[in-house]
């Protein structure tokens, strides 16, 4: 029988220390949250419908993400931009990781608004306290991670796996479509989920941009949940809020759980280097 | 297809292939050997379109080969180590080319059980021998119905048993259909399957 390893105390310590710090306020908040409306907050139709909509704007915003930051990630990693471009793109990509999320949401507001150079083009889109201003504000903040994401599993990948696709006749788009994408499967949804559940989290940016979501199909209208424990923070104080964010936070680890059990499955290897 | 190296130079590094000045005629079978990094796999990249020459013509049918990519060479590649698509099984490998539109299932399996497959068509990559992949990816380059055939060591991790057979198969196919190869190899038996042979060391053409 093999003895169970021990974890050196130089690596235990900073460890705890770590697990502490991050988990010890969240489970403060978990446990007195349940004696303070924990349970009543999931019957609150104004919180769930919060709920809903964050959950829904963060994932349409993720799947976008996607779309758009698959092919980008690709491009990046296989080096496709001439010269320095790459690097100045890859920096303007995840860019949005160090711009503060409050200023985000005023950048966005005042592309849309009469001050901007193309309101002209962009005047007429329905971007404040909407749905789409909402999907807009978590895509800016939560892109980057998924095409940061991507970009490090396409580095993994083979690139003689493409040459040997071209080599049968199959062109640049089919390569990507028929090798690449299949064989990234695995990260895509890792690196979804993740951008997924960043979205979700999101305060400062749809502070700005989408604080009301006004006249949403059967849901009327709606605050986004964060803007929602604020407003109740703002207005009724700690001992109100404290069982939504409890409520919240349980919600919110959705994703995260999600995303443990997809790093669980075998997904088919993505280095064959 | 007929392939013209016209004072072709290509650098990789500190390494420099050529100036090289090379016919391979259409239907030629044609054996490189060579130490490691003599340049023949740099050659077999610039027939493919994975490399462009720095200087002189690469010529194939008379073209110039710059314009072409990879996938209009007609020119399949069976590298020095095993590239089977990790997600695809053995048979959707060999079924993976469609140049010629979908390759019809009696195809695949001709193929496969030319080169003595058929029982691993359902196996995964991960399944696989390293033999038994090179097989599988010999198997999809013919199945591409190329017009050239770039083969970097093909054979290296066949046994030796076996090897002796799949090579005049593919040799026996490649004069067949009129396929050029160019073969890269260490292995000094091989030079027997070749119509010619060329021996590379430090980038040149050996007198």
């Amino acid at each position: 029988m093999s003895r169970p390893r021990r974890l050196p105390l130089v690596f235990a310590v900073p460890l705890a220390v770590l697990l502490l710090v991050l988990l010890v306020p969240l489970a403060v908040l978990l446990g007195l949250s349940a004696g303070h409306g924990l349970l009543a907050a999931f019957q609150d139709p104004a919180f769930l419908a919060s709920v809903l909509v964050t959950f829904a704007g963060a994932g349409l915003a993720a799947a976008l993400a996607v779309l758009l930051g698959t092919p980008s990630a690709y491009a990046l990693a296989r080096g496709l931009l001439p010269g320095r471009l790459g690097a100045v793109v890859e920096a303007a990509v995840l860019a949005p990781l160090t711009v503060p999320h409050l200023v985000a949401g005023i950048a966005l507001l005042l592309m849309f608004s009469p001050l901007s150079p193309l309101y002209a083009i962009l005047g007429p889109v329905p971007v404040v306290d909407t749905f789409l201003g909402l999907t807009l504000a978590f895509f800016f903040v939560s892109s980057p991670y998924f095409v940061s994401g991507v970009k490090e599993s396409v580095a993994k990948l083979d690139p003689r796996l493409e040459l040997a696709a071209r080599s049968l006749g199959a062109g640049p788009g089919e390569t990507f479509a028929r090798v690449v994408v299949p064989n990234l499967r695995g990260p895509i949804l890792e690196s979804f989920l993740l951008t997924w559940a960043r979205a979700v989290s999101e305060f400062g940016s749809i502070a700005v941009l989408a604080y009301f979501l006004l006249g949403l199909p059967f849901l009327g209208t709606v605050m986004p949940a964060s803007n929602f424990l604020w407003a109740l923070y703002q207005s009724e104080g700690l001992g109100v809020v404290l069982g939504y964010a409890g409520a919240f936070l349980l919600v919110s680890l959705i994703p995260l759980v999600l995303l443990q059990m997809v790093k669980a499955r075998p997904w088919t290897s993505t280095s064959t280097a | 297809m007929d392939i013209h190296f016209d004072g072709v130079r290509k650098r990789r590094g500190a390494f420099e292939l050529g100036p090289l000045d090379l016919r391979v005629a259409s239907g030629e079978y044609l054996v490189l050997v060579g130490p490691n990094g003599a340049g023949k796999t740099t050659l077999l990249y610039l027939v493919a379109g994975f490399l462009s020459p720095d200087a002189g013509r690469l010529r194939l049918d008379g073209e110039d080969a710059g314009p072409k990519p990879p996938e209009a060479r007609e020119a399949a590649f069976v590298f020095a180590e095993p590239m089977l698509f990790p997600h695809l099984t053995v048979a959707e490998n060999v079924g993976f080319p469609r140049r010629h539109g979908s390759v019809p299932g009696e195809e695949i399996d001709a193929a496969l059980d030319l080169l003595g497959i058929r029982s691993l068509a359902g196996r995964r990559p991960g399944q696989l021998s390293t033999g038994q992949s090179r097989r599988a990816e010999i198997a999809r380059a013919l199945v591409s119905r190329p017009r050239v055939l770039l083969l970097d060591e093909p054979y290296a991790s066949i046994d030796v048993a076996d090897r002796g057979a799949i090579a005049s198969s593919v040799r026996a196919i490649a004069a067949e259909r009129g396929i050029t190869v160019l073969h890269v190899s260490h292995q000094e038996e091989s030079v027997a399957l070749g119509d010619a042979v060329v021996r590379l060391r430090g980038g040149r053409i050996e007198a």
